[in-house]
């Protein structure tokens, strides 16, 4: 084991895990209207996408003032990596 | 003691094949983690755990501005089925410190190696390298149950 020191892990807001379970019991729909394209999650609903992660967070921090909530990736179709 | 962190299952239904009436689970198994950056840690970023991948991949954006170290200046390429020389994801050999999370508990910091892409066209993936090969997976998708296990 390392002994490296590391700052603290802050918790993450309840609201993170809720808007998770949405997104996966959801994701048929966000995958059908936003096919491949990284979308952020707040309150339970899509309030960006797009191509480029930090540009979806950054749109989704300005519109919702939330700094903690999941940008997930909405494959649509069968994607092997 | 030891540490498990939960997994979640992703399931739905491809679309396509069901207008054809054919039913096809597409399943992913998740996890979410944080990579330490130059100040302290990450955004929570959700990430595939893939054991058909010997090493993880981060898109551009994630790992753009957290505490890293380049292993290898020069690019590399991943291949996947389907893809050539032409259409292969490039990159670059890195490392960087991750912690796995779910709602209760935090998994130890581990030191990976990562190939760190130069764009995001793909999503954060776990591979084996440094993660898989140091813990316990654990994937019951028939009783709902998958977690990481560290010592």
């Amino acid at each position: 084991m390392n002994s490296e020191i590391y700052p603290p892990i802050p918790p993450t807001p309840k609201e993170y895990w809720d808007d998770s379970k949405w997104a996966n019991e959801n994701f048929s729909e966000i995958s059908e209207q936003y096919p491949n394209l990284w979308v952020a999650i707040v309150d339970k609903k899509v309030v960006a996408s797009g191509k480029v992660i930090s540009e979806v967070r950054k749109i989704a921090e300005e519109k919702t003032g939330r700094e903690h909530f999941p940008v997930i990736f909405a494959e649509k179709g069968i994607h092997v990596y | 003691m030891s540490t498990k962190i939960f997994l979640e299952f992703r399931t739905h239904i491809d679309l396509d094949f069901f207008a054809l009436g054919i039913p096809v689970r597409l399943i992913r198994l998740l996890s979410d983690v944080q990579l330490k950056s130059i100040n302290g840690w990450s955004k929570l970023h959700k990430a595939i755990i893939d054991t058909g991948n010997p090493i993880s991949v981060i898109p551009y954006s994630i790992w753009q501005n957290m505490e890293k170290k380049i292993l290898l200046s020069e690019p590399t390429s991943l291949y996947g089925i389907g893809s050539s020389k032409n259409s292969a994801i490039t990159g670059r050999l890195g490392q960087l410190t991750i912690v796995f999370k779910d709602e209760n508990h935090v998994s130890p910091p581990l030191k990976i190696k990562a190939h760190l892409l130069d764009n995001d066209l793909a999503p954060f993936i776990i591979g084996y390298e440094d993660i898989l090969t140091e813990c316990k997976l654990v994937s019951d998708y028939k009783h709902d149950n998958a977690y990481l296990e560290f010592d």
